[in-house]
């Protein structure tokens, strides 16, 4: 019997893409919230767009360590940062003003 | 209602002991039979007004130390901590004063308001003589005693005792702010070393 077709949807893998497909970006959300990144490690392509939204009351940075330098510059409540990586690469973040708060970003696949 | 009495230390040497530290977290559990542990005590019969000056109290001497701490502290990462302490702590006190416009509430003195502003009075008086590394470890063991008892009494006291809904979301939702700023204080402390 065919699997239901939902089922296909959920399951799909883009990275199983057959080699030459063309799959569009895709834009995958961080929220800011009770002083956490969620999810706290997020994996993209390359040519996806983050858009990180902070929805605590206190400000906060979504900031980059090491060499790649991105950094969301602060974002009060309400405030979103968006950006789009184009190598492939494990980055570590933080928050500047809350070093305790840390995140991952991890950049594989076929750019899109 | 109990006496209110000091609740930081006077000696610069001895600048958050643990006898001050359980001194704090006693006079504001003593308000708070909600949580059982002074059955004998007086009920803490704090409104939601009360609630809300305490909340706006405690966040504005946080602010208010801040200040001073970033004209004296000497390491980077201490005055870093100020400034976000200032930025956090203004950033809730903006909502709590919004919040209380919007239900028309004007927050209330009450006893733990003034216990704890005569617990900042005495702590900026034994931080002023000092200095240096010697300021920064100081200022550091403050904060983390002063967080660790604002997160005692949200749980023990504040949120319990709250009656209206939007005043304990916003509780509620500060509270993860407080839990890191403790973490982060510990975290710089602790990379401060224990020298005098």
């Amino acid at each position: 019997m065919a699997p239901p077709l939902v089922a296909l949807l959920v399951f799909a893998d883009p990275s199983t893409a057959p080699a030459g497909s063309s799959m569009p970006p895709r834009r995958h959300v961080v929220k800011i919230s009770g002083m956490a990144f969620q999810p706290a490690v997020l994996q993209v392509a390359p040519g996806d767009t983050v858009v990180w939204i902070n929805q605590d009351i206190v400000p906060h940075t979504a900031s980059a360590a090491g060499s790649d330098g991105w950094d969301t510059g602060i974002l009060v409540q309400g405030d979103s940062s968006r950006y789009v990586p184009r190598r492939s690469g494990d980055t570590p973040y933080i928050c500047r003003l809350h070093p305790t708060m840390r995140g991952g970003l991890t950049v594989t696949g076929r750019p899109r | 209602m109990p006496a209110v009495t000091t609740a930081y230390p006077s000696s610069p040497e001895a600048p958050m002991s643990q006898s001050t530290i359980r001194h704090l977290l006693a006079v504001l559990l003593t308000f708070a039979t909600s949580t059982g542990l002074h059955a004998q005590a007086p009920a803490p019969d704090l409104s939601d007004p009360e609630v809300a000056h305490v909340a706006v109290t405690a966040n504005g001497i946080d602010v208010e130390l801040a200040r001073f701490a970033q004209t004296r502290a000497h390491n980077d990462a201490v005055r870093q901590f100020a400034a976000t302490m200032i930025t956090d702590h203004t950033a809730v006190n903006a909502q709590a004063a919004a919040l209380a416009a919007r239900l028309g509430v004007t927050p209330t003195d009450n006893a733990v308001s003034q216990s704890l502003l005569a617990g900042a009075t005495e702590a900026r008086a034994a931080l002023e003589p000092l200095h240096g590394s010697v300021f920064d470890r100081a200022y550091m063991d403050r904060e983390v005693a002063y967080h660790q008892a604002v997160l005692d009494a949200l749980d023990g006291l504040l949120i319990p005792t709250t009656s209206n809904p939007d005043l304990r979301t916003l509780l509620v939702d500060v509270r993860p702010a407080i839990a890191a700023h403790l973490e982060h204080a510990r975290q710089i402390r602790r990379s401060l070393g224990s020298e005098r």
